[in-house]
């Protein structure tokens, strides 16, 4: 038996060695980009530097961003959460038609990009869109409905429809999970269903809607296209100051001040997050399986009907304007509006001709971003499982796993221009891969880990009874269980990579044109069928990309 | 009566529950039957967790059928507990009380009488997740009773309890039914609880009630080769044939394990066996005993089994227990307890030895239980 365990604690031996090397590179590669823009914007290099600009600090722009940031933040979080509470409840509760799709819906904030959302949302609810149409048919005058969008609500509209999937599929997880005896129990004892309720379900969704919560808020609270397009008007938030800050004020000290406040903030909602998620954890050790579904009855099958049509009307309609805008080729001199692929070939055939030029580097630039960002992801998981399981969490091991983190913690344009600053001859595509793969590699990491930490050790010591050597072991069984979601994680970085707007745009890319970008542009240029002609290759694109993802895990 | 259910019928994915019976105040009712065959969605319905499709449900003498669970006043055991986490011991067994608006000092004085009775006044202060096993059986059954319910139903609270504490709690948890003067239903699957338990029991197997009575009204007649083995109560050999014997209600039974003679009371039709149906001998336990080799001379027709020692498993004082495996019987193992000494003799493992059965304890029966007609 000591044997054993010595052999163990000599193959970790030699492991370790070669993981912390690993380890010590990716440290860097993550860190150094958030140095190298400390060190410009404090002491400067081109730009306006803190030391030089501390006595003229816009205080109340700053405070102005941050109230702005954490009211649009607050208020997108809690219309998410009462848009996805009814929906989560009814996917933990029932058997229906369209449940798997409802659920599916969660992969929307993450395969489709925010700008391709956003000019959904335009289609579909701007002065010119189907529902302003359909408004202007119910009330008779089309002149009194003059857009929602493009004010303060219309932002916290666009955010809550965005991410409620998120909600309704996290919270519906946890609820499918929650025992029916506590509620019952308390129903035996005289409480009725109200305080039944709260005696024996609330307490343990709590965490799970906290949970998703704070995920939303901090997804709201980063957000920035969306802002850029629709908040214009009405406030900036911090992520748009920062972007404001490089580009406009070439001011990297200020921005510097915005991302710091910024970080402070996110690494409170990461801490609330962590905290809530612990407590999610709790509960669902003490639960069973997951509670079988009943058929709704009577008013059930009301309420779910109610949600389902709200749901297609104010959700599935933005997003399939989008495909029904990519094919309506618009009237011109030409000739009248019409069903076609007009759009597409004006795109491929055009002048620049830039979609296949877009797609090329979209997948080029992306794809090696998500090769780098699984790469250092699969290592760092990796070494994360061992640390932990070897008991040995050392700081390394420690600082890799807060790392996991750095994408909510800290701006984009931190680590788009920290690279910049880093990139020989400031090479703006070596740029945006690092920061990128910087963004993405955390995800993947994560995801190898908890799949890591989800095999059962059983099954690698029934294979080492069986005969088989601590490698082949690994091989033959945790490899094949982790594989798929080194996989889906690959997957799941090339969709966040190739949809990402932020980077490009902070970057402020003129030779390549990435797909976000041209997506961007047409948008801003109200070539709108265009841009949907763009944005269906986009979403076809990353959608494929975590379609397989899913597959890939379902069949895990 | 305390409890009466009528013609009660819940249908739930296709699973049928028909159940009729009715239970006396201050006893002890044990639902018994296999996983799946439908008590726990009994005491659900009764409850009121449940819907049911047809049938009424009376608690002394009112209906409750219509009533939600909460107007029932029906305390309920869980088989995971469900204490509530978040609350400390006392607020759990003050639950029921804050709710019904009890006043502040009959709630203490209710809490101290619960606490002392189930020894867990020491544990008030805790929180379920500091309790062991055995204490939270007690706080749930303490909680349930706070109230002071006309009837308290219990769904295998006992299951997730390891063997010695489970024998130590349903003791316990006879005690206090007794002393407290309680109605009570009690689910289980285990045979060796339901004996300790009941005053009564009722046998039930896929949604429907097969067997009532006491656990000898049950040892005696079983009605079923099912029930016998179910029960664990004697041997049910596979009848291949029968002859009736004449001027006596004995036939005589054609086994691989030898001829028995046994009466056939309990079939529908006396001796007359229902083509297409199959039988089978029920030989209890108690009918068995080692020939005294002084008697070898002495055997009836019909009265003799032969058994293969397969282990000696011990020997306590002047008896010894074995492990026997009948002949002629493919895999029939049971135990059984030899007085030493006289003239019986235990051969060694491996040998052979002759059983003595008492005719009139032997029951012809058919192998399947007969379903209560529609």
């Amino acid at each position: 038996m000591q044997s054993g365990n010595g052999s163990f604690e000599q193959r970790l031996g030699k492991t370790e060695i070669i993981l912390s090397i690993a380890l010590i590179a990716i440290l860097s590669f993550s860190l150094a980009p958030l140095v190298a823009f400390a060190k410009n914007a404090i002491v400067g290099a081109g730009h306006a530097s803190l030391l030089a600009s501390l006595g003229s600090i816009p205080v109340p722009v700053i405070v102005r961003s941050l109230q702005f940031t954490l009211l649009q933040a607050f208020a997108s979080t809690a219309l998410a959460i009462g848009i996805g509470l009814p929906g989560a409840w009814l996917a933990a509760r029932f058997r229906f038609p369209g449940r798997r799709a409802l659920l599916a819906l969660a992969a929307v904030p993450f395969c489709f990009p925010p700008i391709l959302v956003i000019l959904a949302f335009i289609l579909y609810y701007g002065k010119e869109g189907y529902f302003s149409a359909f408004l202007a048919l119910v009330m008779g005058q089309k002149s009194e409905y003059r857009g929602l969008l493009y004010s303060f609500w219309g932002l916290v509209l666009v955010h809550a429809f965005y991410n409620f999937p998120i909600a309704v599929h996290q919270i519906s997880a946890l609820w499918m999970r929650i025992p029916e005896s506590q509620k019952e129990a308390a129903k035996t004892l005289g409480a009725n269903r109200i305080m039944a309720f709260r005696t024996g379900t609330l307490p343990w969704l709590l965490p799970g809607i906290a949970q998703a919560a704070g995920l939303i808020f901090l997804y709201c609270f980063f957000s920035f296209t969306t802002v850029l397009v629709f908040g214009g008007r009405t406030g900036s938030t911090l992520e748009v100051s920062i972007y404001q800050a490089l580009r406009y004020q070439a001011n990297a000290g200020l921005a510097l001040l915005f991302s710091v406040i910024e970080t402070g903030f996110a690494l409170l909602g990461i801490w609330f997050i962590t905290g809530m998620t612990q407590k999610k954890q709790h509960a669902l050790r003490d639960f069973g399986r997951r509670r079988e579904l009943s058929s709704p009855r009577g008013s059930q099958r009301v309420l779910l009907a109610i949600y389902g049509i709200l749901l297609l009307i104010f959700f599935i309609g933005p997003l399939v304007s989008i495909v029904v805008e990519a094919f309506r080729v618009p009237a011109s001199l030409g000739g009248a509006s019409h069903f076609g692929f007009g759009n597409f070939e004006r795109l491929l055939k055009g002048f620049q001709a830039p979609l296949l030029k877009a797609i090329r580097a979209t997948l080029t630039l992306s794809g090696s971003a998500a090769l780098l960002a699984t790469i250092a992801g699969v290592i760092a998981g990796i070494s994360v499982f061992i640390g932990k399981k070897a008991g040995k969490l050392h700081f390394t091991y420690r600082i890799v796993e807060a790392l996991q983190w750095l994408p909510l913690a800290v701006s984009p344009a931190v680590f788009a221009y920290g690279w910049l600053f880093l990139s020989p001859d400031r090479t703006i595509s070596a740029a945006l891969i690092a920061a990128q793969a910087v963004i993405a590699w955390p995800f993947v990491s994560r995801a190898v880990s908890a799949s890591l930490q989800s095999l059962d050790p059983r099954m690698r010591e029934a294979g080492r009874t069986l005969g088989a050597s601590s490698l082949r072991a690994f091989l033959t069984i945790d490899l094949r269980v982790i594989a798929p979601s080194v996989a889906a994680a690959a997957a799941f970085a090339f969709s966040i990579t190739a949809g990402d707007v932020n980077v490009p745009l902070m970057l402020g890319m003129s030779e390549i044109e990435t797909l976000p970008l041209l997506l961007f542009r047409l948008t801003a240029a109200y070539r709108f069928n265009e841009a949907c002609a763009a944005g269906l290759v986009l979403g076809l694109m990353t959608g494929i990309v975590f379609f397989l993802k899913e597959k890939a895990i379902d069949v895990a | 009566m305390s409890l009466e259910v009528r013609n009660l019928e819940v249908v739930r994915d296709g699973f049928v529950l028909k159940a009729d019976f009715a239970l006396q105040d201050n006893k002890v009712l044990v639902l018994l039957g296999p996983s799946g065959c439908g008590k726990t969605t009994l005491l659900r319905a009764i409850a009121g967790l449940e819907p049911i499709k047809q049938g009424e449900i009376l608690l002394k003498g009112k209906r409750i059928d219509a009533l939600p669970t909460e107007k029932r006043h029906i305390g309920f055991v869980f088989q995971d507990l469900a204490l509530f986490e978040q609350m400390k011991v006392r607020d759990n067994i003050a639950y029921s009380l804050q709710i019904r608006r009890e006043n502040k000092a009959h709630i203490k004085e209710r809490i101290d009488y619960l606490a002392m009775r189930f020894r867990i006044d020491h544990l008030l202060e805790r929180y379920p997740s500091e309790l062991s096993g055995g204490e939270r059986q007690r706080v749930a059954l303490a909680r349930a009773l706070a109230s002071d319910p006309s009837l308290i139903l219990l769904d295998e609270p006992l299951s997730a309890l390891d063997a010695p504490l489970r024998r130590e709690m349903r003791r316990f948890m006879r005690v206090q039914l007794t002393q407290g003067y309680l109605t009570a239903i009690h689910v289980t699957h285990d045979v060796e609880e339901a004996i300790d338990l009941a005053d009564e029991i009722i046998v039930m197997r896929n949604g429907n009630m097969i067997a009532r009575g006491t656990i000898s009204d049950l040892e005696n007649s079983p009605g079923s080769g099912w029930l016998a083995r179910f029960m664990n109560f004697g041997l049910t050999l596979h009848v291949d044939a029968v002859s009736r014997k004449k001027g006596a209600n004995l036939v005589m039974a054609h086994c691989k394990a030898g001829d028995i003679l046994c009466s056939a009371h309990d079939t529908a039709q006396g001796a007359q066996i229902e083509s297409g149906a199959s039988y089978c001998v029920y030989v209890p336990f108690s009918s068995l005993s080692a020939l005294d080799s002084k008697k070898v001379l002495a055997r009836a027709p019909g009265s003799i089994l032969h058994a293969t020692i397969v282990r000696r498993i011990g020997t306590i004082s002047s008896t010894m227990k074995l492990l026997l495996s009948l002949s002629g019987e493919n895999e029939q193992f049971f135990e059984m307890t030899l007085a030493m000494g006289g003239g019986i003799l235990v051969p060694k493992e491996g040998s052979e030895i002759e059983l003595e059965v008492d005719p009139a304890k032997c029951r012809l029966l058919p192998e399947e239980p007969r379903l209560p007609k529609a």
